[in-house]
């Protein structure tokens, strides 16, 4: 059960905007009726798409499965400054351009 | 009032117009544009109605107006538009417009009469000067052959190619010295003008049908004549036939007619010759001056009927659709009036009757009376859309028409459509592209819809621009949560994976899989908005991509349908069926609560309980978590598994109890069908019985009561098969329709994945070629790869897959959310309007050039 509070809540408290307060602060003329269906429908699909797609990757069964060269480039390009990396690992930065070569060769 | 959730109110009214103002209220009327009239002589053939002469007499009008105005487009005038739209004139002022038209149209006639015949006569002329221009150099050249000739002043007789048809040169011309002038005299010759295509067949025919006696010499006229009844451009020749004896002259003449050759009378002698030419010349310069002047005077008419050409169009158009209007009325002849039933949508009744107050003032008569009446039928169905909801409600309408004061399914689809597109169509690059497409639309209204196009696309794009700007919209947003720029992810705030290897870990494995266990691999909360970047680049992205895309097409599916149910609810509510609640409404959301709601909740609970960190305990790890597809079908099937062993072995059962609660909701489930089978028909027997029982009335107003505003509908016919096997139908359709429509909403996933692969084949296929080229010559290959992909992208994977993804849309909402709650029995509500008229009129006019 991982996730983050201020992702789920920033995300939720902005959709709740669009489907609960915008619909009152437009909640007068003519096509009243017909906006607020439509910011009210809005909102809940917005968040429901974006929901489930967090509830599915909360607790993955499987991990992603990637090609050697894939992961050389993740680990220098996407990880290049992370604290993940240990200590006694030394980054080799002139072995960058030719990861990145090999893997635009592979993917 | 006015909302678009249900059709509005819509009242059957009549109308007492006295005849000295019927014509200016319905003219007022159509202005309007928001009654619509009932035929009240449908019996009466279209030629027996009373204003059949006034009908006729705007068709006449109009036959005039449109030959002024091909008159006008032949002479390539330009129509003055002014947008304007004048009212419709009184009938009386008809006559001077009648008057007038017919003054032009004789004008008219006689101008092209008369320019027809001066350019008959100027063609002839210009034929004769070229005959005679043409034939002296044929008479020069044979009296420069043979001298003797041309002292003697005959036509010349044959030249040497023709001669083999005589013995010989010399016997020709011996024969020709040795016959008398008198002979000589009868070598006749006839000259005229043909066209040119026609000269080789002419000549083969002359040759064939006078034996080869006759002698032909033609010469091409260059510059092209104007033939006066076409108008057209034709180019002729000139020809001239020798011949001898009476007989070949009568032959002669009958070929030249029968190939449609004209003949002009040639003098023989040079002097004649010559003082014809100048004769012909005089005329033709006369000739040139009264044309001019009469294309001139015709110019002149035709410039100042192209000023009012439309207004007047306009104006009969709208006398016309006056007097059809009229015809449908019903004569009163007591009171010297008419009497008008029509549909007026009930709020606007006050509008209609200040229209009406206008329409008697033009005319001075006594009021118009309306009244409101009650009706057994049905009302028309009248949605009131704006120019954005109008397009929503278009596609509803081409599947049926909502019955009278039904729930319109418009409104949700202003958003549900888009959304469902979007969730096949996820792709951040392909929705920008089709955003910026409709909002160029939105951006540009007035002046593209001004520009009247033709091409039936454009059209269809042009009048669904809200759609396509909202469709482009939430695929920008689905793009996003799928992490999906052109088969790209982008990775905006760090991936929740990395790699703790070392060098030498990646160099010995050709493959990796991170393990979500490890936290130094697993960062423990996923990636905040969307998919991780991270699966992009995944080999076993489909795997992944597969099990997440089904389940939310099916959550999708199941939310989408339910709210079908629930505002299924609120028209048995507004109907007041309150035994449609009990029989159909309730049941049917049990129905599906106990299995495919249920069904998202174990979904539901296989993400939250199952999982890999390190303090899962083994039952809920990710080796255990049984299959949502097998677990359901086992449910169906009432099937039950063995009990968990101990702490240590996998269970099928994902919490306590499971077995017996799903054994209870199949149960359920499994009443609810024949609840809605017999449930209602029973109720409905026993009320007719009580009925009879009791006489008329009584209980039929307690079962199903009609509020007073409704319609009282006509009385049912309650027969009990019938009954019975409509109930049966619907609760089949109801009960096999779940299933399938369940299953049918995972098209979501299946047209979501194949436009995410072909996205990404294209990518691989066409751009990385000129990615991967290296050098200047990479440079240049990447300007044309790039334009390929690019046409590509939008030819197939926007327009392509847009369309398809848009139908499947359609579908989903026609058949899958509509059949829940949906009657579409209505008829559309169809206002007499002037500017409808006007727009149907122009557009045939438009489609007929």
């Amino acid at each position: 059960m991982g996730y983050e509070v201020v992702a789920v809540s920033v995300v939720t408290a902005f959709w709740a905007v669009v489907a609960i307060v915008l619909p009152i602060i437009f909640g007068r003329g003519p096509n009243k009726g017909v906006i607020q269906a439509t910011l009210v429908i809005s909102g809940f699909s917005c968040w429901l798409f974006w929901f489930l797609a967090y509830v599915h990757q909360m607790n993955p069964l499987i991990g992603p499965e990637m090609h050697a060269t894939t992961v050389y480039a993740i680990k220098y390009l996407w990880d290049g400054n992370s604290s993940w990396l240990s200590p006694n690992e030394t980054i080799t930065t002139t072995a960058v351009p030719a990861v990145v070569a090999e893997v635009s060769g592979h993917a | 009032m006015g909302s678009l959730f249900r059709s509005e109110e819509v009242a059957l009214c009549q109308l007492f117009l006295q005849s000295e103002s019927a014509y200016t209220c319905v003219s007022e009327l159509g202005e309007l544009g928001l009654v619509q009239f009932r035929d009240l002589n449908p019996d009466v053939n279209a030629f027996q109605r009373k204003f059949v002469n006034e009908v006729r007499r705007c068709d006449e009008m109009e036959r005039k107006l449109r030959y002024l105005e091909r008159e006008i487009r032949r002479d390539a005038i330009p129509m003055q538009d002014t947008g304007d739209n004048p009212e419709a004139p009184m009938p009386r002022e008809m006559i001077d417009l009648e008057a007038n038209f017919e003054k032009l149209e004789n004008e008219l006639k006689e101008v092209n009469s008369n320019a027809e015949a001066l350019k008959r006569n100027y063609l002839e002329l210009t034929e004769l000067r070229h005959i005679l221009k043409k034939t002296q150099v044929f008479f020069d050249e044979e009296g420069h052959l043979w001298p003797w000739q041309a002292e003697a002043m005959y036509p010349p007789n044959l030249p040497p190619d023709q001669a083999p048809y005589f013995d010989d040169d010399d016997e020709t011309i011996n024969l020709l010295t040795d016959i008398s002038l008198h002979q000589l005299k009868h070598i006749g010759f006839v000259a005229g003008v043909i066209l040119r295509e026609r000269v080789a067949s002419f000549e083969r025919m002359l040759w064939r049908a006078c034996r080869g006696n006759v002698f032909l010499r033609q010469a091409q006229i260059e510059e092209p004549l104007e033939d006066p009844a076409t108008g057209e451009q034709v180019y002729k020749s000139v020809f001239i036939i020798f011949f001898q004896g009476e007989q070949l002259k009568l032959r002669v003449k009958k070929i030249c007619e029968g190939f449609r050759a004209t003949m002009y009378p040639c003098p023989e002698a040079p002097a004649d010759r010559r003082e014809m030419a100048m004769g012909v010349k005089t005329r033709l310069d006369d000739l040139n001056t009264v044309l001019s002047q009469t294309q001139d005077h015709r110019h002149r008419v035709l410039v100042s009927a192209a000023r009012n050409l439309r207004s007047w169009m306009l104006k009969v158009w709208k006398i016309k659709a006056i007097y059809h209007s009229l015809n449908m009325f019903n004569i009163d002849t007591i009171q010297n009036g008419l009497i008008a039933e029509c549909w007026i949508p009930v709020p606007d009744l006050e509008t209609v009757q200040l229209a009406l107050r206008r329409g008697t003032e033009k005319s001075g008569s006594l009021p118009a009376i309306l009244n409101r009446l009650s009706c057994v039928e049905s009302p028309p169905t009248f949605h009131r859309t704006n120019k954005f909801t109008r397009a929503f409600q278009g596609l509803i309408d081409s599947y049926g028409v909502a019955s009278y004061r039904e729930m319109n399914p418009a409104v949700y689809t202003i958003i549900t459509f888009p959304f469902l597109f979007a969730i096949m169509f996820g792709d951040l690059g392909h929705g920008i592209i089709m955003t910026l497409f409709g909002a160029w639309m939105v951006w540009k209204e007035k002046p593209l819809s001004v520009k009247k196009v033709d091409s039936e696309i454009w059209n269809i794009f042009f009048g669904g621009r809200y759609i396509i700007l909202l469709m482009g919209t939430f695929s920008m947003y689905t793009g996003i949560i799928y992490n999906d720029v052109f088969s790209k992810s982008l990775n905006l705030f760090g991936s929740s994976w990395h790699v703790p290897f070392n060098e030498s870990t990646i160099r010995d494995n050709r493959e990796i899989m991170l393990d979500p266990k490890q936290p130094d691999q697993y960062e423990g909360t996923p990636y905040p908005i969307g998919l991780d970047p991270l699966w992009q680049l995944a080999a076993n992205k489909i795997n992944f991509l597969n099990s997440y895309k089904m389940k939310i097409s099916i959550i999708f599916g199941i939310v989408h349908m339910m709210f079908g149910i629930i505002l299924s609810l609120w028209n048995h509510r507004f109907f007041n069926r309150r035994l449609n609640v009990l029989c159909e409404f309730i049941p049917q959301v049990l129905f599906m609560s106990c299995l495919f709601v249920y069904l998202t909740l174990l979904v539901f609970i296989k993400w939250v309980n199952y999982g890999a960190g390190e303090d899962v305990p083994l039952v809920l790890t990710p080796g255990c978590a049984p299959s949502i597809l097998i677990t359901f079908i086992n449910m169906v099937l009432m099937k039950g598994y063995e009990e968990a062993k101990g702490p240590n072995s996998c269970s099928a059962y994902m919490y306590d109890g499971q077995f017996y609660l799903q054994r209870m909701m199949v149960v359920v489930a499994v009443i609810c069908v024949p609840w809605m089978l017999v449930a209602k028909p029973y109720f409905l027997y026993r009320a007719s019985k009580q009925r009879a029982m009791l006489g008329t009335g009584g209980v039929e107003g307690a079962m199903e009561e009609t509020p007073s505003t409704m319609p009282v509908q006509p009385a049912e016919d309650h027969d009990m098969s019938e009954i019975l096997i409509h109930q049966g139908i619907h609760t089949i359709e109801f009960v096999l329709g779940s299933v399938s429509h369940t299953a049918s909403y995972l098209r979501l996933w299946a047209l979501s994945l194949a436009h995410a692969q072909l996205s990404e084949v294209l990518w691989g296929m066409v751009l990385r070629i000129g990615l991967s080229t290296a050098g200047t010559t990479g440079g240049f290959a990447m300007y044309f790869i790039f334009a390929a992909w690019a046409t590509l992208t939008v030819v197939i994977l926007v327009l392509m897959e847009g369309l398809s993804a848009f139908l499947h849309t359609l579908r989903l909402h026609w058949v899958e959310f509509q059949s829940k709650f949906y009657e579409g029995q209505g008829y559309a509500f169809v206002p007499f309007s002037f500017d409808s008229i006007l727009e149907a009129n122009e557009s045939t006019v438009t489609e007929a050039k």
